[in-house]
Protein backbone atom coordinates (compact mmCIF):
# COMPACT_ATOMS: atom_id res chain seq x y z
CA UNK A 1 0.00 0.00 0.00
CA UNK A 2 2.82 2.36 0.97
CA UNK A 3 4.64 1.55 -2.26
CA UNK A 4 1.47 2.22 -4.25
CA UNK A 5 1.00 5.59 -2.56
CA UNK A 6 4.58 6.56 -3.30
CA UNK A 7 4.15 5.51 -6.95
CA UNK A 8 0.95 7.57 -7.28
CA UNK A 9 2.72 10.52 -5.66
CA UNK A 10 5.59 10.34 -8.14
CA UNK A 11 3.17 9.98 -11.04
CA UNK A 12 1.37 13.14 -9.96
CA UNK A 13 4.61 15.01 -9.55
CA UNK A 14 5.80 13.94 -13.01
CA UNK A 15 2.50 15.10 -14.48
CA UNK A 16 2.71 18.45 -12.73
CA UNK A 17 6.37 18.99 -13.53
CA UNK A 18 6.05 19.06 -17.31
CA UNK A 19 4.98 22.01 -19.40
CA UNK A 20 3.47 19.91 -22.17
CA UNK A 21 6.32 18.63 -24.33
CA UNK A 22 9.13 20.08 -22.17
CA UNK A 23 9.94 19.30 -18.57
CA UNK A 24 12.48 18.11 -16.05
CA UNK A 25 15.31 15.69 -16.56
CA UNK A 26 15.62 12.51 -14.56
CA UNK A 27 18.98 10.93 -13.86
CA UNK A 28 17.10 7.62 -13.68
CA UNK A 29 16.74 7.84 -17.45
CA UNK A 30 20.49 7.85 -18.06
CA UNK A 31 21.52 4.57 -19.65
CA UNK A 32 25.03 3.95 -18.46
CA UNK A 33 26.85 1.30 -20.51
CA UNK A 34 27.38 -0.84 -17.40
CA UNK A 35 23.90 -0.14 -16.08
CA UNK A 36 25.14 1.99 -13.21
CA UNK A 37 26.96 5.32 -12.78
CA UNK A 38 30.75 5.26 -13.20
CA UNK A 39 33.10 5.19 -10.22
CA UNK A 40 34.81 8.31 -8.94
CA UNK A 41 38.16 6.89 -10.11
CA UNK A 42 36.87 6.41 -13.64
CA UNK A 43 35.46 9.95 -13.79
CA UNK A 44 38.67 11.46 -12.42
CA UNK A 45 40.77 9.54 -14.93
CA UNK A 46 38.51 10.68 -17.76
CA UNK A 47 38.71 14.28 -16.57
CA UNK A 48 42.51 14.30 -16.72
CA UNK A 49 42.54 12.65 -20.14
CA UNK A 50 40.06 15.26 -21.38
CA UNK A 51 42.62 17.99 -20.72
CA UNK A 52 45.66 16.05 -21.95
CA UNK A 53 47.28 17.32 -25.15
CA UNK A 54 49.17 14.06 -25.63
CA UNK A 55 45.91 12.82 -27.21
CA UNK A 56 46.56 14.88 -30.35
CA UNK A 57 49.16 14.02 -33.00
CA UNK A 58 51.28 17.12 -32.53
CA UNK A 59 50.48 17.39 -28.80
CA UNK A 60 48.90 20.83 -29.17
CA UNK A 61 45.26 19.98 -28.55
CA UNK A 62 43.24 18.15 -25.99
CA UNK A 63 39.51 17.46 -26.03
CA UNK A 64 39.18 20.59 -23.89
CA UNK A 65 40.63 22.72 -26.69
CA UNK A 66 37.48 22.45 -28.77
CA UNK A 67 35.22 21.78 -25.78
CA UNK A 68 36.47 24.54 -23.51
CA UNK A 69 34.81 24.85 -20.10
CA UNK A 70 35.26 28.61 -20.29
CA UNK A 71 33.33 28.75 -23.56
CA UNK A 72 30.34 26.73 -22.45
CA UNK A 73 32.29 23.55 -23.24
CA UNK A 74 32.23 24.63 -26.87
CA UNK A 75 34.77 26.59 -28.93
CA UNK A 76 33.40 30.12 -29.20
CA UNK A 77 34.07 30.31 -32.93
CA UNK A 78 31.88 29.53 -35.93
CA UNK A 79 33.95 26.47 -36.85
CA UNK A 80 36.56 24.55 -34.95
CA UNK A 81 40.25 24.27 -35.72
CA UNK A 82 41.93 20.90 -36.07
CA UNK A 83 45.22 20.16 -34.37
CA UNK A 84 47.12 20.93 -37.58
CA UNK A 85 45.57 24.41 -37.76
CA UNK A 86 43.02 23.43 -40.39
CA UNK A 87 39.50 24.91 -40.19
CA UNK A 88 36.92 22.25 -39.60
CA UNK A 89 33.69 22.07 -41.52
CA UNK A 90 31.32 22.39 -38.59
CA UNK A 91 30.77 24.17 -35.30
CA UNK A 92 32.11 22.40 -32.19
CA UNK A 93 29.11 21.20 -30.22
CA UNK A 94 29.14 21.59 -26.43
CA UNK A 95 29.28 18.48 -24.28
CA UNK A 96 26.50 19.13 -21.76
CA UNK A 97 23.96 16.42 -21.01
CA UNK A 98 25.50 13.83 -23.32
CA UNK A 99 24.42 11.30 -20.71
CA UNK A 100 20.92 11.36 -22.20
CA UNK A 101 21.93 11.33 -25.86
CA UNK A 102 21.82 8.27 -28.10
CA UNK A 103 23.68 9.58 -31.13
CA UNK A 104 26.75 11.81 -31.51
CA UNK A 105 28.30 14.28 -33.97
CA UNK A 106 26.10 16.67 -35.93
CA UNK A 107 25.28 13.87 -38.37
CA UNK A 108 24.75 11.23 -35.69
CA UNK A 109 27.30 8.90 -37.28
CA UNK A 110 28.28 7.52 -33.91
CA UNK A 111 25.75 5.61 -31.83
CA UNK A 112 27.79 5.73 -28.67
CA UNK A 113 29.81 8.36 -26.85
CA UNK A 114 32.71 5.90 -26.51
CA UNK A 115 32.86 5.39 -30.28
CA UNK A 116 32.60 9.13 -30.91
CA UNK A 117 35.58 9.77 -28.66
CA UNK A 118 37.86 7.33 -30.46
CA UNK A 119 36.77 8.65 -33.85
CA UNK A 120 37.54 12.25 -32.84
CA UNK A 121 41.00 11.32 -31.57
CA UNK A 122 41.86 9.27 -34.66
CA UNK A 123 40.42 11.64 -37.29
CA UNK A 124 43.24 13.37 -39.20
CA UNK A 125 41.09 16.50 -39.45
CA UNK A 126 40.64 16.85 -35.68
CA UNK A 127 43.14 15.34 -33.21
CA UNK A 128 45.02 13.25 -35.77
CA UNK A 129 46.39 10.60 -33.39
CA UNK A 130 46.44 7.01 -34.69
CA UNK A 131 45.31 4.39 -32.15
CA UNK A 132 48.71 2.67 -31.85
CA UNK A 133 50.49 5.92 -31.06
CA UNK A 134 47.70 6.86 -28.62
CA UNK A 135 48.22 3.61 -26.70
CA UNK A 136 51.99 4.02 -26.75
CA UNK A 137 51.81 7.52 -25.28
CA UNK A 138 49.29 6.72 -22.58
CA UNK A 139 51.02 3.47 -21.56
CA UNK A 140 54.35 5.31 -21.29
CA UNK A 141 52.98 7.42 -18.44
CA UNK A 142 53.50 5.81 -15.02
CA UNK A 143 50.54 7.82 -13.72
CA UNK A 144 48.16 6.51 -16.37
CA UNK A 145 49.55 2.99 -16.09
CA UNK A 146 48.75 3.00 -12.39
CA UNK A 147 45.35 4.71 -12.65
CA UNK A 148 44.14 2.52 -15.49
CA UNK A 149 45.12 -0.63 -13.54
CA UNK A 150 43.28 0.75 -10.50
CA UNK A 151 40.14 1.44 -12.52
CA UNK A 152 40.01 -1.37 -15.07
CA UNK A 153 40.93 -5.06 -14.79
CA UNK A 154 42.73 -4.97 -18.13
CA UNK A 155 44.58 -1.69 -17.62
CA UNK A 156 45.42 0.64 -20.49
CA UNK A 157 43.34 -0.18 -23.58
CA UNK A 158 41.70 2.03 -26.20
CA UNK A 159 38.28 0.86 -24.98
CA UNK A 160 39.06 1.79 -21.41
CA UNK A 161 40.41 5.16 -22.48
CA UNK A 162 37.16 5.92 -24.28
CA UNK A 163 35.13 4.64 -21.31
CA UNK A 164 36.99 6.96 -18.93
CA UNK A 165 36.54 9.99 -21.19
CA UNK A 166 32.86 9.15 -21.65
CA UNK A 167 32.39 8.64 -17.92
CA UNK A 168 33.73 12.13 -17.27
CA UNK A 169 31.64 13.77 -19.97
CA UNK A 170 28.49 12.12 -18.67
CA UNK A 171 28.97 14.03 -15.41
CA UNK A 172 28.57 17.39 -17.16
CA UNK A 173 24.91 17.75 -16.31
CA UNK A 174 22.63 20.77 -16.53
CA UNK A 175 19.42 20.03 -14.67
CA UNK A 176 18.93 22.88 -12.22
CA UNK A 177 18.30 25.99 -14.32
CA UNK A 178 15.81 28.77 -13.50
CA UNK A 179 13.39 26.84 -15.75
CA UNK A 180 13.81 23.72 -13.62
CA UNK A 181 13.31 25.71 -10.43
CA UNK A 182 10.20 27.31 -11.91
CA UNK A 183 8.85 23.88 -12.83
CA UNK A 184 9.47 22.65 -9.30
CA UNK A 185 7.30 25.41 -7.89
CA UNK A 186 9.44 28.55 -7.51
CA UNK A 187 7.29 30.90 -9.56
CA UNK A 188 9.84 33.66 -9.04
CA UNK A 189 12.64 31.71 -10.72
CA UNK A 190 11.89 32.98 -14.23
CA UNK A 191 11.10 36.54 -15.32
CA UNK A 192 7.67 37.33 -16.80
CA UNK A 193 9.41 37.63 -20.21
CA UNK A 194 10.86 34.14 -19.85
CA UNK A 195 7.49 32.69 -18.80
CA UNK A 196 5.86 34.21 -21.88
CA UNK A 197 8.81 32.87 -23.88
CA UNK A 198 8.21 29.39 -22.48
CA UNK A 199 4.60 29.50 -23.65
CA UNK A 200 5.72 30.67 -27.09
CA UNK A 201 8.33 27.90 -27.14
CA UNK A 202 5.66 25.23 -26.76
CA UNK A 203 3.05 27.16 -28.75
CA UNK A 204 3.30 29.68 -31.55
CA UNK A 205 7.05 29.37 -32.11
CA UNK A 206 6.90 25.55 -32.53
CA UNK A 207 10.33 25.12 -30.91
CA UNK A 208 9.17 22.10 -28.94
CA UNK A 209 8.45 20.23 -32.16
CA UNK A 210 12.14 19.37 -32.14
CA UNK A 211 13.48 20.72 -28.83
CA UNK A 212 11.24 18.65 -26.60
CA UNK A 213 11.54 16.53 -23.49
CA UNK A 214 13.63 17.18 -20.41
CA UNK A 215 16.77 17.59 -22.49
CA UNK A 216 15.15 19.94 -25.01
CA UNK A 217 16.01 17.69 -27.94
CA UNK A 218 14.19 14.94 -29.77
CA UNK A 219 17.57 13.43 -30.71
CA UNK A 220 16.36 13.49 -34.29
CA UNK A 221 17.63 15.03 -37.53
CA UNK A 222 16.05 18.01 -39.24
CA UNK A 223 16.66 20.14 -42.29
CA UNK A 224 16.46 23.75 -41.12
CA UNK A 225 16.95 25.40 -44.48
CA UNK A 226 20.46 26.70 -43.70
CA UNK A 227 21.23 26.86 -47.41
CA UNK A 228 24.81 25.57 -47.19
CA UNK A 229 26.28 22.58 -49.03
CA UNK A 230 26.87 20.35 -46.02
CA UNK A 231 24.63 17.30 -46.46
CA UNK A 232 24.89 16.38 -42.78
CA UNK A 233 23.15 13.10 -42.01
CA UNK A 234 23.07 12.45 -45.76
CA UNK A 235 26.61 11.07 -45.47
CA UNK A 236 25.25 8.34 -43.17
CA UNK A 237 21.85 7.83 -44.77
CA UNK A 238 21.16 9.10 -48.29
CA UNK A 239 17.47 9.61 -47.41
CA UNK A 240 18.39 12.21 -44.81
CA UNK A 241 20.48 14.77 -46.65
CA UNK A 242 20.85 18.26 -45.19
CA UNK A 243 19.52 17.09 -41.84
CA UNK A 244 21.44 17.67 -38.63
CA UNK A 245 20.95 16.35 -35.13
CA UNK A 246 18.88 18.51 -32.78
CA UNK A 247 21.15 19.74 -29.98
CA UNK A 248 19.96 20.25 -26.43
CA UNK A 249 19.11 23.85 -25.58
CA UNK A 250 20.25 23.57 -21.98
CA UNK A 251 23.01 26.14 -21.47
CA UNK A 252 22.48 27.37 -25.00
CA UNK A 253 23.17 30.95 -23.88
CA UNK A 254 26.79 29.91 -23.19
CA UNK A 255 27.52 28.20 -26.49
CA UNK A 256 27.46 30.86 -29.22
CA UNK A 257 27.73 30.85 -32.17
CA UNK A 258 24.95 28.56 -33.30
CA UNK A 259 23.88 25.95 -35.87
CA UNK A 260 26.02 23.26 -37.43
CA UNK A 261 27.97 25.88 -39.39
CA UNK A 262 28.21 28.42 -36.58
CA UNK A 263 26.65 31.01 -38.87
CA UNK A 264 24.26 32.54 -36.33
CA UNK A 265 26.12 34.64 -33.81
CA UNK A 266 23.47 35.29 -31.15
CA UNK A 267 20.28 33.77 -29.81
CA UNK A 268 18.43 36.75 -31.28
CA UNK A 269 19.83 35.78 -34.69
CA UNK A 270 18.62 32.21 -34.17
CA UNK A 271 15.09 33.26 -33.27
CA UNK A 272 14.95 35.69 -36.20
CA UNK A 273 16.22 32.92 -38.48
CA UNK A 274 13.32 30.68 -37.49
CA UNK A 275 10.86 33.57 -37.60
CA UNK A 276 11.84 34.13 -41.21
CA UNK A 277 11.29 30.46 -42.06
CA UNK A 278 14.99 29.66 -42.54
CA UNK A 279 17.22 30.76 -45.44
CA UNK A 280 15.87 28.33 -48.02
CA UNK A 281 12.46 26.62 -48.02
CA UNK A 282 12.25 23.34 -46.16
CA UNK A 283 9.38 21.18 -44.96
CA UNK A 284 10.47 21.34 -41.33
CA UNK A 285 10.55 25.13 -40.89
CA UNK A 286 7.76 27.67 -41.49
CA UNK A 287 7.58 31.43 -40.94
CA UNK A 288 6.33 32.19 -37.46
CA UNK A 289 5.00 35.75 -37.54
CA UNK A 290 6.54 36.64 -34.16
CA UNK A 291 6.41 40.21 -32.89
CA UNK A 292 9.53 41.96 -31.59
CA UNK A 293 8.35 41.42 -28.02
CA UNK A 294 7.80 37.73 -28.72
CA UNK A 295 11.31 37.43 -30.12
CA UNK A 296 12.69 39.00 -26.97
CA UNK A 297 10.53 36.74 -24.77
CA UNK A 298 11.89 33.65 -26.50
CA UNK A 299 15.47 34.82 -26.06
CA UNK A 300 14.70 35.45 -22.41
CA UNK A 301 13.34 31.92 -22.00
CA UNK A 302 16.42 30.42 -23.65
CA UNK A 303 18.48 32.33 -21.11
CA UNK A 304 16.46 30.68 -18.34
CA UNK A 305 17.89 27.33 -19.44
CA UNK A 306 21.30 28.35 -18.07
CA UNK A 307 23.17 26.79 -15.18
CA UNK A 308 26.83 27.68 -14.68
CA UNK A 309 28.81 24.58 -13.72
CA UNK A 310 31.83 25.52 -11.56
CA UNK A 311 34.92 23.70 -12.76
CA UNK A 312 38.59 23.49 -11.92
CA UNK A 313 41.03 22.39 -14.58
CA UNK A 314 42.96 19.28 -13.48
CA UNK A 315 46.73 18.97 -13.42
CA UNK A 316 47.78 16.73 -16.27
CA UNK A 317 50.69 14.38 -15.44
CA UNK A 318 53.91 14.49 -17.43
CA UNK B 1 -14.09 -55.67 -19.55
CA UNK B 2 -15.66 -52.60 -18.02
CA UNK B 3 -12.49 -51.88 -16.05
CA UNK B 4 -10.40 -52.17 -19.20
CA UNK B 5 -12.79 -49.90 -21.05
CA UNK B 6 -12.56 -47.39 -18.23
CA UNK B 7 -8.78 -47.39 -18.31
CA UNK B 8 -8.75 -47.08 -22.09
CA UNK B 9 -11.17 -44.17 -21.95
CA UNK B 10 -9.19 -42.43 -19.26
CA UNK B 11 -5.94 -42.85 -21.21
CA UNK B 12 -7.53 -41.47 -24.36
CA UNK B 13 -8.83 -38.45 -22.50
CA UNK B 14 -5.40 -37.85 -21.01
CA UNK B 15 -3.69 -38.08 -24.35
CA UNK B 16 -6.24 -35.81 -26.01
CA UNK B 17 -5.93 -33.22 -23.29
CA UNK B 18 -2.20 -33.04 -24.00
CA UNK B 19 -1.58 -33.01 -20.32
CA UNK B 20 -3.92 -30.07 -19.75
CA UNK B 21 -5.54 -31.91 -16.91
CA UNK B 22 -2.18 -31.67 -15.16
CA UNK B 23 -1.44 -27.99 -15.45
CA UNK B 24 -0.54 -25.39 -12.89
CA UNK B 25 0.41 -21.76 -12.49
CA UNK B 26 3.92 -20.41 -12.43
CA UNK B 27 4.18 -17.40 -10.14
CA UNK B 28 7.09 -15.02 -10.12
CA UNK B 29 8.17 -12.04 -8.04
CA UNK B 30 10.81 -9.59 -9.29
CA UNK B 31 12.99 -7.50 -7.04
CA UNK B 32 15.50 -5.01 -8.47
CA UNK B 33 18.40 -3.01 -7.08
CA UNK B 34 17.77 0.42 -8.50
CA UNK B 35 15.61 1.19 -11.48
CA UNK B 36 13.92 -1.89 -13.00
CA UNK B 37 13.77 -2.44 -16.77
CA UNK B 38 10.55 -1.34 -18.41
CA UNK B 39 9.41 -4.80 -19.37
CA UNK B 40 10.11 -8.52 -18.99
CA UNK B 41 9.10 -11.51 -21.10
CA UNK B 42 8.74 -14.97 -19.54
CA UNK B 43 7.89 -18.10 -21.54
CA UNK B 44 8.11 -21.89 -21.52
CA UNK B 45 10.04 -22.94 -24.58
CA UNK B 46 8.71 -26.47 -25.12
CA UNK B 47 5.31 -25.42 -26.36
CA UNK B 48 5.03 -24.61 -30.07
CA UNK B 49 1.36 -23.83 -30.37
CA UNK B 50 1.44 -20.04 -30.31
CA UNK B 51 -0.43 -18.44 -33.19
CA UNK B 52 -0.68 -14.69 -33.68
CA UNK B 53 -1.79 -13.78 -37.22
CA UNK B 54 -1.06 -10.06 -36.86
CA UNK B 55 1.08 -7.96 -34.53
CA UNK B 56 1.29 -4.17 -34.84
CA UNK B 57 4.13 -1.73 -34.26
CA UNK B 58 2.81 1.84 -34.12
CA UNK B 59 4.16 5.30 -33.38
CA UNK B 60 2.59 8.41 -31.90
CA UNK B 61 4.27 11.58 -30.59
CA UNK B 62 7.73 10.29 -31.51
CA UNK B 63 7.29 7.19 -29.35
CA UNK B 64 6.39 3.60 -30.05
CA UNK B 65 2.96 2.85 -28.64
CA UNK B 66 4.06 -0.50 -27.17
CA UNK B 67 7.47 -1.30 -25.76
CA UNK B 68 7.39 -5.04 -26.41
CA UNK B 69 5.20 -7.08 -28.72
CA UNK B 70 5.13 -10.83 -29.21
CA UNK B 71 4.73 -12.69 -32.49
CA UNK B 72 5.00 -16.26 -33.73
CA UNK B 73 6.00 -18.00 -36.97
CA UNK B 74 2.63 -17.23 -38.58
CA UNK B 75 2.68 -13.53 -37.61
CA UNK B 76 2.48 -10.77 -40.16
CA UNK B 77 4.03 -7.68 -38.62
CA UNK B 78 2.29 -4.41 -39.41
CA UNK B 79 4.34 -1.24 -39.11
CA UNK B 80 1.83 1.58 -38.74
CA UNK B 81 2.62 5.26 -38.49
CA UNK B 82 -0.16 6.99 -36.54
CA UNK B 83 2.10 9.95 -35.88
CA UNK B 84 1.91 13.26 -37.74
CA UNK B 85 5.55 13.04 -38.86
CA UNK B 86 7.66 10.62 -40.90
CA UNK B 87 9.39 7.68 -39.28
CA UNK B 88 11.82 5.08 -40.58
CA UNK B 89 11.71 1.90 -38.55
CA UNK B 90 14.62 -0.47 -38.72
CA UNK B 91 16.21 -3.40 -36.95
CA UNK B 92 19.95 -3.88 -36.89
CA UNK B 93 20.36 -6.44 -34.16
CA UNK B 94 23.62 -8.33 -34.59
CA UNK B 95 23.11 -10.37 -31.44
CA UNK B 96 19.86 -11.77 -32.81
CA UNK B 97 21.20 -11.79 -36.40
CA UNK B 98 18.22 -9.81 -37.65
CA UNK B 99 18.51 -6.81 -39.96
CA UNK B 100 15.79 -5.06 -41.89
CA UNK B 101 14.68 -1.56 -42.82
CA UNK B 102 10.97 -0.78 -43.22
CA UNK B 103 11.81 2.40 -45.17
CA UNK B 104 10.57 5.96 -44.89
CA UNK B 105 6.99 5.87 -43.63
CA UNK B 106 4.72 8.88 -44.01
CA UNK B 107 1.96 9.59 -41.51
CA UNK B 108 -0.91 7.15 -41.96
CA UNK B 109 1.13 4.54 -43.78
CA UNK B 110 1.10 0.80 -43.02
CA UNK B 111 3.85 -1.58 -44.13
CA UNK B 112 3.62 -5.35 -43.61
CA UNK B 113 6.43 -7.80 -43.10
CA UNK B 114 6.54 -11.47 -42.07
CA UNK B 115 8.51 -12.47 -38.99
CA UNK B 116 11.05 -14.37 -41.00
CA UNK B 117 13.74 -14.80 -38.44
CA UNK B 118 14.63 -17.59 -36.01
CA UNK B 119 12.35 -18.50 -33.14
CA UNK B 120 12.98 -17.37 -29.59
CA UNK B 121 14.75 -14.18 -30.58
CA UNK B 122 13.98 -10.71 -29.24
CA UNK B 123 15.06 -7.90 -31.55
CA UNK B 124 15.53 -4.24 -30.83
CA UNK B 125 13.62 -1.83 -33.06
CA UNK B 126 14.49 1.81 -33.56
CA UNK B 127 13.82 4.73 -35.88
CA UNK B 128 16.51 6.15 -38.17
CA UNK B 129 15.00 9.63 -37.90
CA UNK B 130 14.41 9.54 -34.13
CA UNK B 131 17.23 7.56 -32.52
CA UNK B 132 15.73 7.97 -29.03
CA UNK B 133 12.80 5.74 -30.01
CA UNK B 134 13.11 2.12 -29.02
CA UNK B 135 10.95 -0.97 -28.66
CA UNK B 136 11.35 -4.76 -28.94
CA UNK B 137 9.74 -7.55 -30.93
CA UNK B 138 9.88 -11.10 -29.58
CA UNK B 139 9.34 -14.07 -31.87
CA UNK B 140 8.48 -17.07 -29.71
CA UNK B 141 6.63 -20.35 -30.13
CA UNK B 142 4.94 -20.77 -26.78
CA UNK B 143 1.46 -19.72 -25.81
CA UNK B 144 2.57 -20.12 -22.20
CA UNK B 145 4.14 -16.71 -21.90
CA UNK B 146 3.59 -13.39 -20.19
CA UNK B 147 4.73 -9.82 -20.84
CA UNK B 148 5.36 -8.10 -17.52
CA UNK B 149 5.17 -4.29 -17.59
CA UNK B 150 7.56 -3.37 -14.82
CA UNK B 151 7.11 0.39 -15.13
CA UNK B 152 3.40 0.36 -14.36
CA UNK B 153 2.73 2.69 -11.40
CA UNK B 154 2.34 0.68 -8.24
CA UNK B 155 3.69 -2.54 -9.72
CA UNK B 156 4.57 -4.93 -6.93
CA UNK B 157 6.87 -7.26 -8.87
CA UNK B 158 4.34 -10.12 -9.10
CA UNK B 159 3.40 -11.92 -12.28
CA UNK B 160 2.19 -15.34 -13.37
CA UNK B 161 1.73 -17.74 -16.27
CA UNK B 162 -1.43 -19.81 -15.88
CA UNK B 163 -2.36 -23.30 -17.02
CA UNK B 164 1.20 -24.41 -17.74
CA UNK B 165 1.22 -28.08 -18.72
CA UNK B 166 3.28 -30.35 -16.51
CA UNK B 167 5.62 -31.25 -19.33
CA UNK B 168 6.61 -27.62 -19.87
CA UNK B 169 9.53 -26.97 -17.56
CA UNK B 170 12.11 -24.90 -19.50
CA UNK B 171 11.53 -21.28 -18.59
CA UNK B 172 13.19 -18.35 -20.36
CA UNK B 173 13.24 -14.84 -18.96
CA UNK B 174 14.22 -11.84 -21.08
CA UNK B 175 14.60 -8.23 -19.96
CA UNK B 176 16.11 -5.44 -22.08
CA UNK B 177 19.72 -4.71 -21.25
CA UNK B 178 19.97 -7.55 -18.72
CA UNK B 179 21.49 -11.02 -19.07
CA UNK B 180 18.87 -13.54 -20.29
CA UNK B 181 17.87 -16.29 -17.86
CA UNK B 182 17.08 -19.89 -18.68
CA UNK B 183 16.10 -22.35 -16.01
CA UNK B 184 14.20 -25.58 -15.51
CA UNK B 185 11.26 -25.45 -13.11
CA UNK B 186 8.78 -28.28 -12.89
CA UNK B 187 5.44 -28.56 -11.07
CA UNK B 188 5.68 -28.10 -7.32
CA UNK B 189 9.15 -26.57 -7.50
CA UNK B 190 10.53 -23.27 -6.27
CA UNK B 191 13.60 -21.35 -7.34
CA UNK B 192 15.30 -18.02 -6.61
CA UNK B 193 17.44 -16.72 -9.44
CA UNK B 194 19.78 -13.75 -9.70
CA UNK B 195 19.14 -11.09 -12.30
CA UNK B 196 22.42 -9.79 -13.68
CA UNK B 197 23.83 -7.33 -16.18
CA UNK B 198 27.20 -8.39 -17.59
CA UNK B 199 27.40 -10.76 -14.63
CA UNK B 200 26.89 -8.01 -12.06
CA UNK B 201 23.89 -8.54 -9.82
CA UNK B 202 20.91 -6.27 -10.46
CA UNK B 203 18.12 -8.07 -8.64
CA UNK B 204 16.41 -11.40 -8.24
CA UNK B 205 13.31 -13.35 -9.23
CA UNK B 206 11.52 -15.88 -7.03
CA UNK B 207 9.66 -18.58 -8.96
CA UNK B 208 6.99 -20.90 -7.58
CA UNK B 209 5.02 -23.53 -9.44
CA UNK B 210 1.92 -24.65 -7.64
Amino acid sequence: MKRKLISVFFLLITGILSAGPIGLLSKDDIEYPTGKPPSRDEVELGKILFFDTRLSGNKTQSCATCHDPNLGWGYGMAKGLGSEGNTLTRNSPHVFNLAWMTSFFWDGRSDSLEKQILLAIKNPATMNLPPDEMMKRVSASPYYEKQFKKTYKDGVTADNLSKALAAFQRTLIVDNTPFDQYMKGNKNAMSPDAVRGMNLFTGKANCANCHDGGNFTDGSYHNLGMGDKDIGRGKVDTNMSYRFRTPTLRNVSLTAPYMHDGSLATLEDVVRFYNAGGRVPTRDIKKLGLTEQEIQDLVSFLGALTQWIPFERPVVPD
Amino acid sequence: MNRRLTWLTLSAVLLASNGALFSDTLKGVFTFDGKPPRVALAYFGEDTSLSIPTATVDQVSKEFTTYLIVGAKDTKLQFKNSDNIDHNIYVNDNDADVNFDVGLAEPGSVVSKPMDWKDNRVVRVSCKIHPNMRMYIAKITSKYHVIVNLDKPGFDGKWEIKDVPAQCTKLSLWMPGLDPIETAIGPGKKATLKITKKSEERGSVVLTRG
